[in-house]
């Protein structure tokens, strides 16, 4: 962690552990200021015009990068681009200084009523002209390069014609975005569609993936299925640890966020996960060495 | 094969409308089911949409109970959809829907106890101000104080209910530890919920410091404001009130 020195704030995201800021820790972050890599925050959590959330995140931010994570922006929607909503997280990036911007490959709108969900895109030639343009013109807006996350799905379309690493890696090339890599999700939804993650996560370019996020998911019995979802209140499963693992072997160290958003922690439980993430990290640093 | 657009408006219909079916046949029905698939999507956005409900109104969870309160919240989600990527900005015209419940008749204070929470609610949202500047009083001679105009607080906003909401309120914080119980009889309450410091403050007013506050936030003279106070409440010490508007940091801005 970089220290605040002379209200310099600290810079880049390093390619290490950070951990989702949340209301229940601002306070014994602030008071102890543990030594984790950055924190991440969700952008339309501080789109209000003060208060203490944002006085709390100008005070923290003096001693941690930050990365902006998006999650009501509806990037796939077919609605047109929310101008207010653009400019408030304008305003935040500036405000902020972010290390990272972020959204997700997902739509949570349409005729003016939001859902407040990530739902799921189908992947066509045509969804891709659509979120490839879109993502051109939060990028224009901003100023800034967007990463852009895998999302959790439990459905999928008949008529998808793209598998999704394919239709990520081609919103990428084509508008200069770079990738969010959930390996979590990618985990989720294998085991939710019947897709091999590892085959997903090495379609992945490795040069476009700016950031991992890991967290938790709950298995739900439906009689005779499984569906896990994406639940973030609970540690990172093993198997998430072991493609974890893997994939920064092959990606290379990587900032990586412990996200947890709901049944909340203990601040030294996040940490300690986000402990785990850095020692893997170190890990590979030494492995890529050798 | 459907547009985009077809794709996205069926499944917003799928997800407000559990007998909408066009979507089915768009849906990957593999290991399991189109309709078993929706379901889990429809739950999880009504759980996002209560749960959002259920933390900007606790106490009127407390007051009605979880079961009767998610079924409310379910409905106003139905009724009055989000309009905004920014969830915080959900949930406005609850307490309008509270009133509109025959189910709730036996606790008419219910609304008004929604609607203190939703002002708690914007006011910790709202912009930050530092108070008011000694100097900026310091040059206006006396003889025309009559004529200030004053500019709340940004982050306020005032209530007034025939019922004792704001105690109603206080009993049901978690950690009080004075009386559990409200007495109805003791009748009619206003408030100022202001945030003039980090953390957001309720200010019971007396009836005639509600009219000053209402007067003075729609831009009235503090002569016009004082006299409709005075009208309201005869006994009303106009000057005390307003030094503890101003020191305590709810009155920001004076102008001539």
């Amino acid at each position: 962690m970089a220290a605040a020195r002379n209200g310099e704030r600290p810079g880049p995201i390093p390619a290490s552990a950070g951990i989702g800021l949340r209301a229940p820790h601002y306070h014994a972050l602030l008071e102890t200021l543990p030594p984790v890599g950055w924190l991440e925050v969700h952008s339309e959590n501080y789109f209000g015009a003060g208060g203490p959330a944002l006085a709390y995140l100008e005070a923290l931010r003096a001693h941690y990068p930050l990365s902006l994570h998006g999650v009501g922006l509806s990037i796939g929607s077919t609605d047109p681009l929310d101008p207010e909503h653009l400019t408030r997280l304008a305003c935040l990036v500036e405000r902020f200084e972010p290390g990272l911007v972020s959204e997700h490959l997902a739509w949570g709108s349409v005729g003016g009523r939001h859902f407040h969900d990530l739902l799921p895109l189908p992947y066509t030639e045509e969804s891709l002209v659509h979120v490839t343009a879109r993502v051109g013109r939060v990028q224009d807006r901003l100023g800034q390069e967007l990463l852009l996350e895998n999302p959790s799905t439990y459905l999928r379309f008949t008529h998808s014609t793209i598998p999704e690493a394919e239709f990520l890696t081609e919103v990428a090339r084509r508008s200069g975005c770079g990738l969010l890599l959930d390996v979590n999700n990618v985990y989720v939804s294998g085991r939710n569609h019947g897709f091999d993650p590892r085959t997903y996560l090495q379609a992945v370019p490795a040069d476009r993936v700016g950031e991992v996020h890991l967290a938790g998911f709950a298995a739900n019995r439906h009689d005779d299925a499984e569906v896990l979802i994406d639940t973030h209140d609970r540690p990172v499963w093993p198997e998430v640890w072991a493609l974890y693992a893997e994939t920064v072997a092959r990606l290379g160290p990587r900032p990586t966020l412990i996200e947890w958003d709901a049944e909340i922690p203990p601040l030294a439980t996040l940490l300690a996960e986000a402990g785990r993430a850095d020692r893997i990290l170190a890990e590979t640093r030494r492995a890529l060495a050798a | 094969m459907p547009s985009l657009r077809e794709v996205q408006t069926g499944l917003a219909r799928a997800l407000t409308d559990a007998s909408a079916v066009e979507v089915l046949p768009w849906v990957d029905g593999a290991g399991l089911g189109p309709v078993r698939r929706l379901h889990l999507y429809r739950n999880n956005a009504r759980a996002t949409l209560a749960g959002a409900l259920a933390d900007v109104y606790p106490v009127v969870r407390r007051l009605v109970g979880d079961r009767f309160f998610r079924q409310v919240a379910d409905r106003y989600a139905r009724e009055v959809p989000s309009g905004s990527g920014d969830l915080h900005a959900f949930g406005d015209a609850f307490p309008e829907l509270l009133e509109a419940l025959g189910e709730t008749r036996e606790l008419p204070y219910l609304p008004d106890v929604a609607r203190l929470e939703w002002a708690c609610h914007e006011v910790l949202y709202g912009a930050d101000h530092g108070p008011l500047a000694p100097a900026s009083l310091a040059w206006v001679p006396e003889s025309q104080w009559g004529l200030l105009r004053f500019r709340l607080h940004p982050a306020s906003r005032i209530m007034a209910s025939p019922y004792p909401a704001l105690r109603i309120w206080q009993v049901n914080q978690d950690g009080w530890g004075g009386a559990a119980t409200v007495d109805l009889a003791e009748g009619a309450s206003q408030v100022l919920v202001v945030r003039p410091r980090r953390e957001v403050e309720l200010w019971p007013l007396s009836p005639g410091e509600h009219a000053l506050v209402g007067a003075l936030s729609e831009g009235c003279t503090l002569l016009h404001a004082m006299d409709g106070a005075l009208s309201v409440e005869p006994g009303i010490d106009g000057s005390g009130s307003l030094t503890r508007l101003v020191a305590g940091g709810a009155i920001v801005e004076a102008r001539l």
